[in-house]
């Protein structure tokens, strides 16, 4: 089965057409998604900007990490979820839009660059968990993170807008 | 009253700028990019200040501290996106005009407005006893509230 083939199945499943063709649900969901940026990308700033060193300096990483922790999951689960749920409804729509490859390719990298995080200078984290500025590694892990969400959310719109 | 703001909406509507926004294909697409990402920048900061004011995060720094830090974020925010804002604005004035949720928007944005500049900055520049933390708590929630209000009647827009 090759990927268009499986975006043709979504998009031609019972599930998909009902959702898309929804008077509530579906500007429900997509306001729900668009309002959930402020909970999962508004709430993670603060702990990439903290790992690279540009804010709250005189707090330790994992005491601005923690505790945003929880809302930030919240939120990132909402878009998922909701995020999901788009793609679902306008599957074809979105596979023969070059933002939603885009914005899926960004979404991998910013995985990446979390999974890259954690298992590498996230370990050592107790070392320089108090340091106003962190190691290049950490820094570098912040910026990226920081950019690649402007990258995505500047896709989803765009791809919104020219589906 | 709104009725007598027809003829400026139109006017607006009228000049070279929102002329040149509507001719372009670009102006308009770029100026809800940033829209957007200014919006998530100045929700964030309101957010994070929120769950401070509620006790939840950042509880051995000071609130005026963290507000410091914030503001050229939440200014920078505020900025970009009601500058983004205005171009989107005067490119589709009169459709504004009649949209319904245009106006909730903007009556939103002005209450947002005033209490950013009064309640909340009260609050936050504020020594940190002057305060009992239920009085704290209510201020976070209803900038929370009405910057929400602004970001769904804005998102509402598109639908009616």
């Amino acid at each position: 089965m090759s990927l268009l083939q499986i975006f043709q199945y979504i998009d031609a499943t019972r599930s998909s057409t009902a959702l898309r063709e929804s008077y509530y649900v579906f500007p429900i969901v997509e306001g729900t998604h668009v309002i959930s940026l402020a909970l999962s990308v508004g709430l993670v700033i603060w702990f990439d900007l903290r790992l690279a060193g540009w804010i709250l300096r005189d707090q330790s990483v994992s005491a601005v990490f923690r505790p945003i922790r929880p809302f930030m999951l919240a939120g990132f689960g909402l878009m998922f979820v909701t995020g999901g749920l788009l793609t679902w409804s306008l599957a074809l729509r979105c596979y023969g839009s070059p933002f939603f490859w885009a914005k899926m390719i960004m979404l991998l990298l910013a995985g990446l660059n979390i999974a890259i995080y954690h298992f590498t200078i996230d370990r050592r984290q107790a070392v320089w968990d108090e340091a106003p500025i962190p190691p290049a590694q950490a820094r570098i892990a912040g910026l990226v993170s920081l950019t690649l969400w402007v990258g995505i959310i500047a896709a989803g719109r765009l791809m919104a807008y020219f589906l | 009253m709104w009725d007598r703001l027809y003829p400026y909406f139109l006017w607006i509507e009228k000049t070279p700028p929102a002329h040149a926004i509507r001719e372009s294909k670009w102006i308009f697409t770029i100026a809800e990019v940033f829209h957007l990402l200014g919006l998530t920048l100045l929700l964030g900061t309101v957010l994070i200040m929120a769950l401070r004011l509620s006790g939840f995060v950042l509880q051995r720094k000071a609130v005026a501290g963290i507000a410091r830090e914030l503001m050229p974020f939440s200014i920078g925010g505020l900025t970009l996106a009601l500058s983004t804002g205005a171009l989107l604005f005067i490119s589709e004035a009169t459709k504004c005009w009649g949209n319904v949720a245009f106006r909730y928007k903007m009556l939103f944005l002005f209450l947002a407005l005033l209490f950013q500049f009064t309640g909340l900055q009260r609050i936050t520049r504020a020594d940190e006893h002057r305060f009992p933390p239920l009085a704290r708590k209510m201020t976070a929630l209803v900038a929370v509230v009405l910057w929400f209000g602004v970001a769904i009647a804005g998102r509402a827009i598109a639908f009616f």
